[in-house]
Order: structure tokens, then sequence, then C-alpha cells
């Protein structure tokens, strides 16, 4: 083992600098993804899933994934279960008051024929089936790592 | 002591849904001015219109902080509650309509759908009434496993209630602990039963078995959490700031439950039990827990031991499961008969009960009466005379489920 | 001489021609416009002029600095609401018009007089013109004999007052009074009770609400400028005496300005929240003047004529901040037929702009939002107050202290209550049908009262330049010779409204070029309250916003929570209360005693007067 300098010295100055790296295109959240949970008449298995997310084993913070209050400070908008009736003019005005950019994630549970079907704008993923925490959680930081195909 | 479930319409004339101990059916609507909920069950309170100096502070379907889309109506003058009226409207899903013409596996599935933190006691209750109307009776193992899934999903609700009540008084360890706890047992759940909410496990008659030992694995585990829930509840215990914030909130008395009828750990707080499983013979000896205040922190307190109540029973009953899995033969006849049943099964919030009428074996008539309902007309009642402070407190303590209620 | 006379013909000629209210009140409007001309003459030259009738009667009119002071404020603010009137008054009866010139002719005289018959005379006529105007609306004869009855107590002192001179010294001057305690005594108090000093303000609240509008605000600022006039007068004749008078006035003004405040805060009444700040303001000045005389009596030439100036500049703030606030108060009330605050929403939008605006520049004003006049008026009675350290008597010391303490506290809660009033009714949507009248001088009364709010804020050095008191103007780097206000010499502190005025309407002129020429794509939503749009009972309230001082202070306000509504009330209601009910009970008691019915008693009566009259008309 040679001595330490000289080892970091001769591995820095064997590096070859001129690789090109390509560029991605940038990901508008790449800091930090501002989550608003919009529940539209699910019974509450996908709230509990989104509830047990916050457990320390996921770890959310750790990729910036922040719950919030409001859709004024959302870049994602998680619409859990298709709208009932009732919630369905919610919903749209809960999009409309979203800021540019923002994204729409619709989670279906297994459910009989319920809500009515929307046209969601910016809609970056539909997840069906019965959902875990876990396939959830690997949604977000996927988004939030720059998913958006939108 | 008697509650009224429902007013039900059988054969176009109106009967009240009773339980009043061991009874549980139908009494004449002529009786309707012995029950003082049957005003309330039947719409005939208006909230009142001219309101002096109140506004009305409403905390719209969208709230945020992972909650439930309801409308909570509160007419306040500035710090106080003094009216609170809820609105459900928002989540129902008109399950009892879809059920109609089903076959009883399809409305098994429905009903497991109605609220996922209860959907073992949602499916343990439809499938007792159907067992009940078509005369089948199954086997001990599967009387014994239903109650043993029916005390995990306790322990699970009840970790999930305590830990959004420490959520509201910002112990912030100890909500990330208890939701890591939580976590833990779905995870369970997930391995050992192939659903981390115990959904598709229970059907009519029988129910999806597991070997003895992979249960005595499951059981082993299933302590290990519940034993470090228990250090960490006495822990909590000893936080003065965290039990003055839960001591005297949501104050309910004896007389908020004559004219509402709710029950559960909401009523043993107040120091009365209507827990069916003391009719139970498999669970001989059981006892409720009560505790006299009802205020939050009984609420509470009846929660956290009931936990531990629950391991115990858990641990009884495995004793007694057999190793051999004989499954009883399951006859549906698709015949034209006309069949009615009441079945019903404990859940973490309080009883729930179904009444079923059945058309050979599709669903013809189905009443449920979930515990969410009267929570929330509890909730009403205890949070006028509070300051918005203790909104929080007073909300997480009771354990109920919007979507429960709206059905 | 000539705009003295002109003022009294234009004011007779207003009353002879009240049958038709336009040319009445514009004749009232030109009456007081040469009015302020003559305070702007005799400010810089007086005159004097005495008219000896008896022995040692005479009459004497002296209009010197002080008198024109107050002439030229008083009458700026009558001729814009007699102007306000042109419109405003076609809403009530014709005898308004009479009765509103016959109050400015009396007035002048109340100012300009100094000898005590004429000024007694015309005090009363004043409080007599004002009783009649206060029953303009039906009934409110209950309000209008409480008036009356503070009105003749405060009367009633002047009056000992003034006969303790003449018993003495035979003259009916003002300059007879001079160095006589008694005088400076009952006099100092009859003035006092005239500017509302706590707890002789309890007819404020009850009345301001139920006179007319433009009513209330002449019973509110030239009212209460008769009181300080008065003050200032005494503590002018009595150097001896201005220890005691001066801790007296310090003493009683800093408690009502802090009294005043503190009912306000839990106001919700539209007209009940000005009534308690006028008693807040009228502490502010008498604990100015206060503050003067005691520097005076400590060799502190400086601190007192700093002091002086403060409580003319307080005048000239509250004056002109208080008429703008009832006149448009009363367009939102008259359009909309209500009385509280929570149900004249929308006035900026609505109702109409000027009134908006008026409202919401006269709330400022008395927040002490720079560069307005009330900012200055405020900055320099905290300046004076803080010089306290200057005062060698610890006593003297330690009251001022106390004063500073509960002006500050006034000065945050009256803040608090402004946001409430200004707040809840300029924004906000319409609950009510609107009434619509022709309001064209209205909305031009209002105009010119903002304008006026806002220039003598800004251009307050000029004033001061006008006043007399240049040596409190000074420079700093930046900020040009006169333009900057300093409290002392040598410095202790500094304001300039007019640099405040130029550099942050520069930056916020640039700011608004730049914005407008950005052209950014915005898109305008509804408030986000969960996701269904705020319906008329959902929005926010007075009652809330006050709440949590009455629940805090629930002890000073005996605060009651009742189902649907919360009650407090003013305890200093509790005096007059109780003295009511004592005079009840012992005019019940001594009405049963004499008159007990009995027949023998009342023949005892008639023998004893026959025996009585006899006697005396023998001697």
């Amino acid at each position: 083992m040679l001595l330490w300098p000289i080892y970091g010295l001769s591995k820095r100055y064997s590096k070859r600098y001129k690789f090109d790296i390509p560029s991605k295109p940038r990901n508008p959240f790449r800091r930090s993804l501002h989550v608003f949970v919009i529940d539209a008449g699910s019974d509450v298995e996908l709230l509990l899933e989104f509830y047990s997310l916050m457990s320390p084993k996921y770890n959310i913070h750790r990729y910036g994934i922040f719950f919030v209050n409001t859709p004024r400070h959302a870049d994602l908008l998680v619409i859990l279960s298709k709208p009932t009736e009732k919630m369905l003019p919610i919903v749209k005005e809960a999009i409309n008051q979203m800021p540019e950019p923002f994204g729409v994630l619709l989670i279906e549970n297994e459910t009989f024929e319920n809500g009515v079907d929307i046209d969601l704008p910016n809609l970056v993923g539909r997840l069906k089936g019965n959902l875990e925490a876990e396939e959830i959680f690997k949604k977000l930081v996927e988004i939030a790592k720059g998913g958006l195909i939108c | 002591m008697k509650r009224l479930l429902g007013i039900v319409n059988i054969d176009g004339k109106e009967q009240l849904f009773v339980s009043s101990g061991t009874f549980v059916g139908f009494v004449d609507s002529s009786q309707s001015k012995e029950f003082k909920a049957y005003n309330w069950q039947k719409g005939l309170i208006k909230a009142k219109e001219t309101k002096d100096e109140l506004f009305n502070f409403r905390l719209g379907p969208s709230a945020g902080a992972l909650f439930e889309s309801v409308v909570f109506n509160i007419y306040t003058y500035g710090e106080r509650m003094k009216e609170v009226y809820i609105d459900n409207t928002y989540k129902s899903r008109f399950i009892e309509d879809k059920m109609i013409n089903k076959d009883i596996f399809e409305a098994l599935k429905l009903s497991e759908q109605i609220c996922a933190s209860f959907s073992f006691s949602h499916s343990c209750a439809f499938s007792r009434a159907v067992e009940e109307a078509f005369g089948i009776t199954p086997d001990d193992n599967t009387k014994i496993m239903r109650l043993i899934l029916l005390e995990v999903e306790r322990i699970f609700n009840h970790i999930f209630v305590i830990s959004r009540l420490s959520g509201a008084a910002a112990q912030k360890v100890l909500t990330n602990h208890l939701i890591y706890l939580f976590d833990e047992i779905l995870s369970l759940n997930k391995t050992f039963f192939g659903s981390r909410f115990l959904k598709n496990i229970n059907t009519i008659g029988t129910i999806k078995g597991i070997s003895k030992d992979k249960m005595e694995e499951f059981v082993k585990k299933l302590d290990d959490i519940v034993k470090e829930f228990s250090k960490l509840y006495q822990f909590s215990l000893k936080s003065y700031n965290y039990l003055d914030r839960l001591h005297n909130t949501g104050i309910l008395t004896m007389e908020d439950f004559e004219s509402i009828n709710f029950d559960g750990p909401a009523l043993k707080a107040i120091g009365t039990s209507l827990d069916t499983r003391v009719y139970e013979e498999l669970l001989e000896g059981f006892d409720s827990i009560v505790h006299e205040g009802g205020d939050s922190l009984s609420r509470m307190i009846v929660r956290a031991e009931e936990i531990m109540q629950s391991m115990e029973l858990i641990k009884k009953l495995f004793q007694k499961l057999k190793t051999s899995n004989n499954k009883t033969n399951v006859k549906i006849e698709k015949d034209n008969q006309k069949r009615t049943a009441i079945g019903f099964a404990e859940s973490p919030s309080g009883a729930i009960y179904y009444y079923i009428e059945l058309l050979g074996d599709k669903i013809k008539y189905v009443y449920i009466s979930t515990p969410s309902m009267f929570l929330i007309k509890a909730m009403e009642a205890s949070l006028v005379g509070q300051i918005f402070t203790d909104f929080a407190f007073t909300i997480d303590s009771f354990g109920a489920f919007f979507a429960d209620a709206a059905k | 001489m000539l705009a003295f006379v002109l003022a009294i013909i234009f004011f007779l000629l207003g009353m002879v021609f009240s049958f038709n209210r336009t040319i009445s009140y514009s004749f009232g409007v030109l009456g007081a416009i040469s009015a302020v001309v003559l305070g702007l003459e005799g400010y810089k030259d007086g005159f004097y002029y005495q008219w000896d009738i008896y022995n040692n009667v005479s009459l004497a009119i002296n209009i010197d600095k002080v008198s024109s002071f107050f002439i030229i404020v008083a009458y700026i603010c009558f001729a814009l609401i007699a102007f306000y009137s042109i419109d405003f008054g076609k809403l009530f009866k014709k005898s308004m018009a009479f009765l509103m010139n016959f109050l400015m002719l009396s007035m002048l005289i109340v100012f300009c007089a100094a000898d005590f018959i004429s000024f007694l005379i015309t005090f009363e006529l004043v409080t007599i013109i004002l009783f009649f105007s206060i029953l303009e609306r039906p009934n409110t004869q209950k309000e209008g004999y409480i008036f009356l009855a503070f009105s003749e107590v405060s009367y009633t002192l002047l009056f000992v007052g003034f006969a303790v001179v003449i018993a003495s010294n035979g003259l009916f001057l003002f300059k007879a009074g001079y160095n006589n305690v008694l005088f400076a005594v009952f006099t100092f108090l009859g003035f006092v009770v005239k500017m509302d000093g706590v707890p002789t303000h309890v007819w404020v609240p009850l009345v301001y609400p139920k006179a007319p509008s433009n009513i209330a605000a002449i019973l509110s600022v030239p009212l209460t400028l008769i009181g300080a006039y008065g003050v200032f007068r005494v503590l002018v004749l009595s150097d001896n005496y201005s220890y005691v008078l001066g801790i007296l006035a310090i003493i009683i003004g800093s408690i009502s300005a802090f009294w005043g405040a503190l009912q306000a805060a839990r106001e919700t009444h539209l007209k009940t929240l000005p009534a308690y700040s006028t008693i807040e303001n009228n502490g502010m000045i008498l604990t100015a003047v206060g503050l003067s005389a005691l520097a005076k009596y400590s060799h502190l030439t400086v601190l007192s004529k700093f002091s002086y100036l403060t409580a003319l500049i307080i005048i000239i703030a509250h004056s002109l901040s208080k008429t703008t606030m009832f006149l448009t108060i009363g367009h939102a009330k008259e359009m909309l037929g209500r009385d509280s605050i929570d149900d004249v929403r929308g006035i900026l939008k609505h109702i109409s702009n000027p009134a908006g605006i008026g409202l919401l520049i006269s709330g400022l004003s008395f927040s002490a939002v720079p560069p307005l006049v009330g900012f200055v008026a405020e900055w320099m009675l905290l300046e004076s107050l803080f010089q306290s350290y200057k005062f060698s008597d610890f006593l003297l010391k330690f009251i001022i202290t106390f004063a500073g303490i509960l002006i500050a506290l006034a000065m945050g809660l009256s803040s608090f209550s402004m946001k409430k009033l200004v707040g809840f009714s300029d924004l906000g949507e319409l609950n009510f049908e609107l009434k619509r009248f022709k309001d064209f001088t209205m909305k031009w009364a209002e105009n010119i009262l903002s304008f006026l709010i806002i220039t003598s804020g800004v251009l307050s050095f000029l004033i001061i330049k006008y006043l007399g008191y240049e040596e409190f103007l000074d420079g700093l780097l930046g900020v040009p010779k006169p333009t900057l206000i300093v409290s002392s010499r040598p410095i202790f502190g500094v304001i300039s409204p007019f640099m405040f005025f130029i550099v942050v309407g520069f930056f916020l002129i640039s700011l608004l070029i730049i914005l407008k020429a950005q052209n950014k794509n915005v898109k305008t939503t509804i408030p986000w309250v969960g996701g269904l749009p705020l319906k008329e009972n959902e929005v926010y309230n007075t009652r809330g916003y006050s709440f949590i001082v009455e629940y805090v202070l629930r002890g000073i306000y005996r605060t009651k929570e009742l189902r649907t509504s919360v009650e407090t009330y003013d305890i200093s209601n509790a005096i007059y209360d109780f003295l009511v009910r004592f005079f009840k009970r012992l005019s019940a008691i001594v009405s049963n005693i004499i008159m007990n019915g009995y027949l023998h008693y009342y023949i005892i009566y008639i023998i004893a007067i026959f025996v009585i009259a006899l006697i005396v008309f023998k001697l």
C-alpha cells in the first residue's frame, strides 16, 4: 500500500477529465416535492397507507417529500380513488388552484364502478389495484427524482 | 340499556332496529318515544337558522393533513365553538344500494370496502348474518381464527388512534414511534395473511387459514410489538404536558349516551360497557375495561389497556387452535326462498350490526349500523363549549371514520 | 374685522333662508370660510374690542393667537360639514339647517368672547341647539336629556367659577380671574367635563349612535374643542397653580386616553367606536397641555413649548380625522340603513370610492401611520413624554412616566380598534340593499378632507412654521433644512414625514411602473377554503376579532358569554346606575313622607305657608 498522498494524487492525475456528461432534462422538483392528498371518496385504506408513509422506516423527508395542507403550496396532487359526485367540483377547484408546474397522480383501489371519470390535466401516473405503502413510496420517489413526463 | 341502531322499512312499515342486552331485533315504531335517539336518526333535528353574533367557521371538505373529506360547520363568536354540524355526505358511495341484487360473495367484497380499518369486522358481521340465514355453523377453527383476527384489527386500530391523538398533542417522538409500530403490524399482516388490512381472508362459512407453526410465529412477533407499545405507553403517561392536554377535553356524560346511543371505547370511558364479546363462549371470563371520566384521556386509556387485553386474548385463543384444518362444506342453495338474519361483530370502535334480507342467494335489502354513525353525533355534542385549540384532541380521540358512517 | 362681520351676516342669512336647505347650507359654508379667513387674519395680528354697558359690566371680544387657532381648525371642519350637509341634510328636516347655522354663529362668539356674560350665554345656546339637533331622529329623547344633563354639569361648574370672580372683583372680564384659586379649579373641572374626561364620558357612547352623523361629527370635534380652548385659557390665567392643575390634567388625560382606547377595543357598533376614540384623543390633548404647564413650572422652556405645539398638532389631527370618519360612516349608514360594523361591508367597492378612501385614511391617521398628520401628532406626544427625565422633581417624573405608559398602551389598543372599523367596513361584499341618493357634495367633502389629512401630515413642517415654532425645524444630510421636525434643543429625536413621503412615494411609483411593464400571465382564483366557495355567513366577523381581547380582560369588561352572543359593558356606567337608583329611592321616600295623602297634613302646610308669608312681608 502506497503512502496515502501519493495514492490519492496518482488516482487523481490518472483520471480522464474529458467526459461529456449527457445533459438530462432538468427535474423541476429536484429539491423537494410537496404533495397534497385529497380524499375524493375512498374507503380509508389509501389514506392509512399514506399515513403509514410517515413512519421513520420510509423516512420520506430524506427524499424531500413533504405533505402540505393546501393545493396552493403543492407540486403534486394525489387523488385517492375516483371522485364521487359531490367531490367532483372540489377536485376540479383544487386542480385550478395548483401553481404551475404541477402534476396529478390518480390512485384507485379495487372498487366496483365507483365514481365519475374525469379529464385530468398533467396526469403523471395512474395507479390501480390493491396498493401498499411500499409501492406508493416508490412511485413518489420516482416522481421526486425526475420521473415527471409532462 | 337499550340502543336504537336504526330505522328500517320492512314490508312498508317502519320498524325500529334495537339492541338491548342479548336481544337484537325489531320493535314497532310506536315505541319511538322511549328512544331519545329517534329524532336525529329520522333527520328531524334541523340546524337553527338565525345566528346572532355567530359566524360559521367551515372546516371545508378538503382540509389537508391526511384527513377525510367531511365538512365541519362550526358556529362560533371567536374562540369558543357553540354549535357544530358535521356534513358527511361527501363520502357517500351508496354501498348498501350497490349490494342489492348481487350474490353474497360479491356483497362480501363490497362490505369490506366500507371502511378499510374495520374491513375484517364488517366482513365478519356480514358472514355471520349470512351463516345464520342459511343455518351454516362454521367449525371451531374458523370461529377461533375470526376472533383472533378481530383482536389483531383492534390492536392496530387502537395504535393508529393513539398515534393520531399524540400527533395532535405534538408529541412527535411518540407519534413517529407509534406510526412505525402501526406499519410493522400491517407488514406482518401482509407477510402472514396476504393483505395489510386483512381483506379477502374471510368468506362465508370458512376462513383462509394458515398452519399452526406460522400462526405461532405471528403471535410471537405481534407480542413483541405489543410489548414495545406497552413500554411507550407507560412512558407517555409520565408526560404531564401530554396528559394535561387530554384531560377534561371533550367530556361526554350518560345523558349524551341516552340521546345519541353510541358505544365502544367512548362508552367504556363513561363507566359502562355494551361490549358484545361478553356473549362469546370461546372468550370465557371476558371482562370489559371501563374507566371513569368521559374525556379524551379516559378514551385513550381504555384503548391502550384494550390493546394489552387483546394480546392476552390472542394468546389464549391460540392455545385452543387445532392443528387439523377440516373445512366445513359451504352449501348455498340457489332457491327462491326469502330469508332474513341479523349478524354482528365487535369492531374497535363499537359493534357493527347487519340486517339482511335474501332472496335465494341474492341480496334483497341490507341495513348496516356502523359505530361511526353514532360517534359523529357524539363528536358534535362534545365539541360544544370547547375552544378551538382542543378541536384536534376531541376529534381524534373518538376513533371514528367518516367513510364508515357515510357508507 | 370685515371677515368677522361677514361671517355673522352669512350665518344670519343661512338661518333666515332655512326653508331651502341648499341655500341655507351654502350660506353656512360661506360663513365658515369667512370665519377661517378671520382666524388666519387674527393669528397674525389679533384685535380686541370692549363695550362697556353698565358700571362694571362690559362685553368684550378678543381674537388673539389661541382663539384664532381654534377658530381656524373648528371652522375648517364646520365648512366641510356644512358642505357635506348640502346633500346629507336632505334626508332630515329643514330645521336642521336653521339649527346648524345658529350653532356656527354661537360657537364663533364662544371662541371670541372675553367676558363672562357673552361666553355663558353662547355656551348655553350651543348646548340647547345641539339638544334640539339630537332630537332630529325619532325616539331619541332619553339620549338628548343625557347630553343636556352632562352639559349642564359643565355649565354649572363654569358658572360657579365665574361667580367666584365676580363676587371677589366685580369685574366681568376673563382677565379678572387671574390667579384666583377657586376660579381655576372650578373652570378647569368644567372644561374637563366638556372634554369628556373619565368618568364623565358615559354620555358619549350613548348619544353619538343616535344622533345624525353630521351632528355626531359636530359633537365630537367643535364641541370638545370648546373644552380644550377653555383649558388653554385657564392654564394661561393661573400661573401660580400650574403645578396642581398640570398634575390633574396629566392624570385625567392619560386615564381618559387609556380608558377610551380600552373600551373601543370591544365595540362592534359603527358609531360607538369613533365615540370612544374621541375620548381617547381628548385625553391625549389634555396630557400634552398638562405637560406643557408642568414644564413651564419647572423652567424647562423648550419642553414647555414643544408640548404646547404637540397639543396644537393633536388638535389638528383629531379634528380632521374624526370629521372624516363620522362623515364617511354617515354616508355608509344612510345608504344601507344598518348601524353595526359587520353589516356595512363593502364601502370601498360598492358604496362610493371617496367614502371608502376617507374612512381608510382617517383610520390610518388614528393608527399613527406615516406620513399622515396623526403620525406626527402621536410621535410628538410620545417624544414629549419621553423627556420626563429632564424634570428634577421625583413626583413629576413618576407621574409623567406612568402617563407615558398609559398613552403608549392607548395607542396600541386604538390601532387595534381602527383596524376593526376600517377593515371590516371597507372591504368585503355587500350584505344588504343599497338605497342610493344624490351624494355629490358628500363625496367632494370626503375627498377634500382626505386630501387635507395627507397634506397636513406631509407639509406639517409648514404648519409648524406658520404657527411660529421655527426652532423645532432643522435639517440633516439628505433632508433639506426646514423639513425635519426635532423634539428638543439639543436634538433628542427627529422625524421627517415630508422626506418619508417623497422617498417611499418614489419607490412605490417605480415599483408600480416596473410591475405594470412586466405583463405577467396571472390567474385569479377564489380563496381556497376547503374547496367550496365562501358563503355569506362563513365570513369572519367583528365579534370574533374582538373576542380574544374581551376574554383576556374579562375582569375589566365583565364579559358574559351567552348562547349566541357575547355581552360586555363599560363599568364606569356603574357609578351612574348607582346614583340614579339612589336618587330614585330618595325621591320616593321623601315624596311618600311629604305627600302622604292625609288631609290634615295639607291643611297644616297651607297654614304654615300663610304664617311664614305674614312674617316675611311684615318684615
